[in-house]
């Protein structure tokens, strides 16, 4: 009995680890990961007009407080849609960012959706 | 053996009478409504305008319990990434679209950010409202919604 009783022991623990690890992880970071948090989190903002090197900067402050910048860097979006994004962004409690932080942060992604992403300027369509 | 058959007959009947009852109460938690009664809320929804229909839906769903009354806000969610409270309603307006907004309806939020990633989970999330609210009431909810905004208060770049 004694004989079996470890190999089991010994089989659980070798199984068991891998699960805890990853119960680990999961509650160390304690929130979603989202495809685009999985792209590079930062942009080359070298070549940008000085007024967008400082929005992004403004923009890198704001956003990654509450997520990674990976996630909007990584987005898909339109001038609109990201329009309206910064707005509910702006409009949460404890988000800290004022119209005029939002006004910048906004311009900005408009800006690097028409030099880094290539996206011609203007609106989703379909879009209500 | 009488004896046993007694017993099992006070048992089966107790069970069909506290059962029964028990399902009475089912039914009557949610109660079939008659033609008239399906009429008469029709005909009253009729006279209402879409905001007030909205305003209407807003309140059966308890949406009010969690983000105040007409959306104003204000009610605690601790630990929650959002100041630890649950957001206020007044801008939606500008920061959704129509069916951006109808969309977070249906699917709510399983999931609150924490503000501290360490801390307990905050208590409240957004209950999905797809297969429970009518495609009529999401469109009124949505109109009143995105009504709240004051006016004036609109951002505007």
């Amino acid at each position: 009995m004694g004989k079996r009783l470890i190999p089991m022991i010994v089989l659980l623990a070798v199984l068991g680890l891998p699960a805890s690890e990853v119960r680990a992880q999961k509650t160390q970071k304690g929130e979603k990961v989202y495809e685009a948090d999985k792209g590079p989190g930062k942009i080359d903002v070298s070549k940008y007009p000085e007024e967008m090197q400082k929005a992004y900067k403004l923009f890198a402050q704001k956003c990654g407080k509450c997520h990674t910048l990976a996630r909007p860097i990584n987005t898909d979006f339109a001038d609109d849609q990201w329009n309206r994004y910064v707005k509910r962004m702006m409009n949460k409690p404890g988000s800290g960012i004022e119209p005029k932080d939002g006004e910048q942060i906004y311009k900005f992604l408009q800006y690097d959706n028409a030099a880094r992403k290539k996206k011609p300027a203007g609106n989703s369509k379909g879009s209500k | 053996m009488k004896v046993h058959r007694v017993v099992w007959g006070v048992a089966l009947g107790t069970w069909l009478v506290v059962g029964g009852a028990g399902c009475g109460l089912r039914s009557s938690q949610s109660p079939r409504l008659s033609i008239a009664q399906v009429a008469s809320a029709k005909a009253r929804d009729a006279t209402l305008s879409p905001v007030e229909r909205g305003r209407f839906v807003y309140q059966k769903y308890g949406c009010a319990m969690c983000h105040g009354p007409d959306g104003q806000g204000g009610v605690k969610n601790p630990n929650a990434q959002t100041g630890g409270e649950i957001p206020k309603l007044t801008h939606v307006a500008e920061g959704y679209s129509v069916d951006e907004l109808k969309t977070q309806i249906r699917k709510g939020l399983r999931e609150i950010g924490k503000a501290d990633s360490l801390g307990p989970a905050p208590p409240y999330r957004m209950p999905d409202m797809e297969g429970w609210m009518s495609e009529e009431e999401l469109d009124a909810l949505v109109h009143y919604l995105i009504g709240l905004m004051p006016k004036g208060a609109e951002t505007t770049w």
